[in-house]
């Protein structure tokens, strides 16, 4: 493995890990939340609350719930990475 | 920090879109130019990063909670536009998937989180390492800025609420910075930390090109 795909191991490794406090997490509103109330989202959410379709374990839903959007982020912009840097100069 | 549909009158959001959009652009047309092979795995990496970051909201009293932004880090140590490319493709994946802000909100949100924190955090930090030399300013450089980022941030969202007719100005903006102020603390020491912690395991990922 070259030093490259070993740094992005251990980065998403770490994500991971940073996602089993994530059912641990303080239920209160944040701050926006708890000094203004309310506010709709005008999109259906794919994945509802923070929490993974079908998987009844809520702690279980939400580390699969996160793994799903760090592999997304990462891809996303790994990509937009990668393309802003073939593009020619 | 993250605005809902809603919460913003149509000039309001149109506005902020409109900066952003062009921001975004700007951020593109920087790193198109400057990018090279070692940034991208250092961005893509860190965009996961602080996107799990953000899942973990931490109390703050007063039955609140805040959680890590991350715009001051990613912006420390590739730069300001690089903060607001890895920042825009977090909010957009909160936003489109998992419903976190809203969809007309999100031009707002990546001001507000992406490039205002970005921007100021990196001038802050630039400004606190010309006046403090070595190896504290590096630690106070990055509490400060990342601090500042979540309470400017906070100040600018609650104006943004205020000029929609959401709110009343004045107290929503005390109200905002005022909980932000202890959030920003979270935001300093976790950024001052994973500084130090990279610091010490990989220390040339610090001294890579700004962009």
């Amino acid at each position: 493995m070259n030093r490259k795909v070993k740094f992005i191991f251990a980065g998403l490794f770490i994500a991971a890990a940073v996602l089993f406090l994530a059912p641990f997490a303080s239920k209160y509103p944040d701050g926006l939340e708890k000094t203004v109330p309310g506010g709709h989202n005008i999109l259906m959410p794919i994945i509802p609350e923070y929490l993974f379709p079908g998987i009844h374990n809520e702690k279980l839903a939400t580390i699969a719930a996160g793994l799903l959007g760090v592999i997304t982020v990462f891809a996303f912009s790994y990509l937009l990475a990668r393309i802003l840097k073939m593009k020619d100069k | 920090m993250h605005i809902p549909d809603g919460f913003l009158d149509t000039k309001t959001w149109i506005s902020l879109t409109v900066v952003s959009v062009s921001f975004v652009g700007l951020a593109v047309t920087r790193a198109n130019k400057k990018i090279d092979e070692k940034h991208i795995p250092v961005l893509g990496v860190m965009s996961a990063f602080v996107f799990a970051a953000q899942m973990v909201n931490f109390p703050v009293g007063a039955g609140t909670s805040g959680h890590f932004v991350g715009a001051a880090l990613i912006s420390i140590i590739l730069g300001p536009f690089s903060g607001v490319l890895a920042m825009t493709t977090v909010l957009i994946v909160q936003c489109l998937v998992f419903q976190d802000g809203g969809l007309t909100a999100l031009g707002a949100n990546i001001f507000n989180m992406g490039i205002l924190g970005s921007f100021v955090s990196y001038y802050i930090y630039a400004a606190v390492r010309k006046i403090i030399p070595g190896k504290p300013a590096t630690t106070a450089g990055s509490f400060i800025a990342a601090w500042f980022s979540i309470v400017l941030g906070a100040a600018a969202c609650a104006v943004e609420l205020g000029v929609s007719g959401t709110v009343p100005l004045k107290p929503a903006f005390a109200a905002m910075v005022a909980v932000h102020s202890i959030i920003g603390i979270f935001e300093g020491v976790i950024t001052a930390a994973i500084l130090i912690f990279l610091s010490k395991v990989r220390r040339d990922l610090l001294t890579v090109d700004k962009i």
